[in-house]
């Protein structure tokens, strides 16, 4: 197994969470909750299990008389992200390396 | 792992980088702020057609409009925005929002030595309605400009 492949956040549940972090600053729960489409309570045991990890911050904020949380992706979770997409892409690149070694000798029969 | 999951993985994780993107590009360019903006340009280039002193009085106001929307906009997005923007940080995304910027000045310019080649009254008025017009009718191909540079900086997450 290529090393940067991260067993931790292959979960999908936090590869989720990670991935959609990933292109913003800070992320309403709320939001992440509605584009996963899990509960409050199984997201909430995903993003503590990351936070515990240090792939990401939580900061809770009082906001016209509601409570709200807003999840960021750290930058050991960006780094830890980037590696893992990367050894995603490896494993998919070596799967279709043969198949296009393969085809200029198929052209010339 | 079996390349086919890896691909599916992959797959799932611009899926949902797609969301972010939506939700970002949604809110940066929300219709009611767009509008507003519109209506401060219309303003701002309207007021070339106006005598002094209240050329300069219209300006003002317009050009008020135009940066107190887009202050209380950046407010919105920095403070109470579900998905918050990370800062701008690539070239490709300074041109974009530097050319988004600038493209009234020139629609308006534009417009404007049309209206005088046609011999049209009111020049000023005429291509301010145009240039506004055509900022708010732009508004589905600048969303899609715009997901599209946010795409190429996230390529790399």
């Amino acid at each position: 197994m290529d090393p940067s492949f991260d067993e931790f956040l292959h979960v999908p549940a936090r590869l989720s969470i990670v991935a959609i972090l990933a292109p913003a600053d800070w992320v309403d729960f709320g939001f992440l909750r509605d584009t996963i489409g899990t509960s409050d309570s199984a997201l909430s045991k995903q993003v503590s299990a990351l936070a515990d990890a240090g792939y990401v911050s939580v900061r809770k904020k009082q906001e016209k008389g509601s409570r709200r949380t807003y999840v960021q992706l750290s930058p050991e979770g960006r780094q830890a992200f980037q590696r893992h997409a990367a050894a995603l892409e490896r494993i998919v690149a070596a799967a279709h390396a043969p198949v296009e070694q393969m085809a200029p000798e198929a052209k010339a029969r | 792992m079996a390349f086919q999951d890896a691909q599916s993985t992959l797959d799932d994780i611009r899926r949902l980088q797609d969301r972010t993107h939506d939700e970002l590009v949604r809110h940066a360019f929300a219709l009611p702020y767009m509008l507003l903006m519109a209506l401060g340009i219309f303003i701002t280039y309207a007021s070339t057609d106006l005598q002094s002193p209240w050329d300069d009085v219209v300006l003002l106001l317009g050009t008020g409009l135009y940066v107190g929307v887009i202050i209380v906009h950046t407010r919105a997005k920095l403070c109470r925005a579900s998905v918050r923007p990370r800062s701008i940080s690539t070239p490709l995304e300074m041109v974009f929002y530097l050319g988004w910027a600038f493209s009234p000045l020139l629609a308006f310019l534009a417009s404007e030595s049309a209206a005088e080649a046609l011999d049209l009254p009111a020049r000023g008025t005429l291509a301010a309605a145009v240039t506004a017009v055509t900022f708010v009718a732009a508004m589905p191909l600048t969303r899609r400009i715009a997901k599209a540079v946010m795409r190429q900086k996230n390529s790399r997450l």
